[in-house]
């Protein structure tokens, strides 16, 4: 009687150690999801086709800076969350059109000049983009 | 006891998530850039042992593509051919010569809404360089004289290709297919090194090569032709297909007010004012989803839809200038739209 007993005590332990073993591993992978999932967004600067400057991008940011590359220049403005391309000396001036990218994912192009800007982060579950 | 067991299991079952979550961690991708063709080229695939060497053999045979058809080099073949323009045939490498053929086929198909030979009109505008600026009418005119696809001759005899443009002042521009064929390459080569998977972007044209990991369907994002770049306004499901997306917003420039886009009607030797933002081509090869991006876009909606829904094996997505979306009968189950600013409309 007394082995039987003391061997449901034991059940009882192993199987509450387990329950809280899942909980916990079930607790870490929701903390790291989240954390991926509402990570902050990022400028990201491409100078020449290769990373150039990385910022990351919060709410009381304003800033204004150039970024020069053999003799030409693209002035980026930072507004919060929101970057643009202000002012470039690239003759059609595409980047500048672009406009305001305020969601990760998007993109502003200087091809004469060879800069590229975007906003890293989350942004929806897509391999690609065709454009 | 069998309770127990029971509870045990279930324990087992639920922590599972957690190792697969690792295990995807650790499986990373391959990524390779460049730049060629004018554009940014990105390989995304599996990491490993063929992967670097898959992508410098790609990005040496779009760089050997470049060099056969580019205008921005007066050695190319193509730069050949239309300096001897007037004068006498030119001979071709096979690539070149496959590609002036499938462009032939593409431009009778599309009723010249697509036409390589619209060179001097991408000339007179300046979309080949930075002088862009809005000719005359009398200089529209003039060059649209010179433009027609069914004057450009090419022969082939064994093992040599010959082509020629009979008339002075013509001129060839590949830039609505070469970028298409690169692209066909690309995967081409992948296949050859035993990768039967990944995803390839040659400036916007997607090549989606089999599946994902796993067999599921490649997400490709459509652009939003009136936000930013990177900003998709649905999304489609794929496997083995080649997206190009054509639009008067990716190349264009302002004079007195007025904007003006690259892709040149060669009806009228203006940029096409079509009642499109912008035309998806789906199909099996990029060359072809890239020559008929172009062609549908300056058809317009009506007559390009018609046409899309007759050809077999291709699927389209056009977005109108009043935010209206049509889509061709074989993708109603693959694409989803999800710009709320955009909506459906059906076409009888």
């Amino acid at each position: 009687m007394t082995v039987i007993l003391v061997m449901n005590n034991i059940n009882k332990w192993i199987t509450g150690g387990l329950i809280v073993l899942a909980g916990l591993s079930f607790i870490v992978l929701y903390i790291y999801q989240g954390s991926q999932d509402h990570g902050q967004p990022v400028l990201v600067i491409y100078k020449n086709g290769a990373l150039y400057q990385k910022l990351n991008l919060t709410k009381d940011l304003h800033k204004e800076f150039n970024v020069t590359s053999g003799g030409h220049f693209n002035t980026i403005e930072i507004k919060g969350k929101a970057v643009r391309i202000k002012e470039a000396d690239c003759p059609r001036k595409i980047c500048v059109h672009t406009g305001w990218l305020h969601k990760p994912g998007q993109i502003a192009v200087c091809m004469p000049n060879r800069l590229k800007i975007s906003i890293e982060g989350r942004s929806d579950n897509v391999d690609d983009i065709s454009f | 006891m069998l309770k127990n067991v029971f509870v045990l299991a279930l324990i087992v079952v639920l922590t599972l998530p957690g190792c697969t979550m690792e295990k995807k961690e650790k499986e990373q991708g391959y990524t390779a850039r460049d730049e060629l063709l004018g554009t940014e080229i990105i390989i995304n695939i599996k990491n490993s042992k063929e992967a670097p060497g898959a992508c410098d053999d790609i990005f040496e045979r779009i760089k050997q593509i470049q060099g056969k058809m580019t205008v921005h080099n007066i050695e190319s073949e193509i730069a050949i051919l239309n300096a001897n323009a007037g004068v006498k045939k030119v001979s071709l490498s096979q690539d070149t010569y496959n590609v002036l053929q499938e462009a032939l086929t593409l431009s009778s198909l599309t009723g010249g809404a697509f036409d390589p030979t619209v060179g001097p009109l991408v000339k007179l505008w300046g979309f080949d360089s930075k002088n862009f600026g809005v000719p005359t009418d009398k200089e529209i005119q003039d060059k649209l004289n010179l433009v027609d696809y069914r004057q450009l001759q090419i022969e082939k005899s064994r093992d040599t290709f010959m082509a020629m443009l009979p008339r002075d002042g013509q001129a060839v521009d590949l830039g609505g297919i070469a970028k298409g064929y690169a692209g066909d390459e690309a995967k081409r080569i992948l296949l050859s090194h035993g990768i039967k998977q990944g995803i390839i972007n040659l400036g916007g044209n997607i090549v989606a090569v089999g599946t994902k990991e796993g067999g599921s369907a490649w997400r490709v994002g459509i652009q939003n032709p009136l936000a930013p770049r990177g900003t998709f306004l649905g999304i489609l499901q794929l496997k083995d297909k080649a997206v190009v997306t054509s639009g008067g917003y990716e190349r264009y420039f302002y004079e007195n007010g007025n904007r003006y886009h690259h892709i040149i009607d060669p009806q009228t030797g203006f940029p096409s004012e079509s009642d499109l933002l912008s035309v998806t081509i789906i199909a099996n090869q990029s060359l072809m989803s890239d020559a008929l991006s172009t062609g549908v876009f300056v058809m317009g909606l009506y007559k390009g839809l018609e046409l899309m829904e007759e050809l077999e094996g291709v699927e389209a997505i056009f977005v109108t200038r009043d935010k209206k979306v049509f889509i061709t009968s074989g993708i109603r189950d693959i694409f989803q739209l999800i710009d709320g600013d955009f909506s459906y409309e059906q076409y009888k």
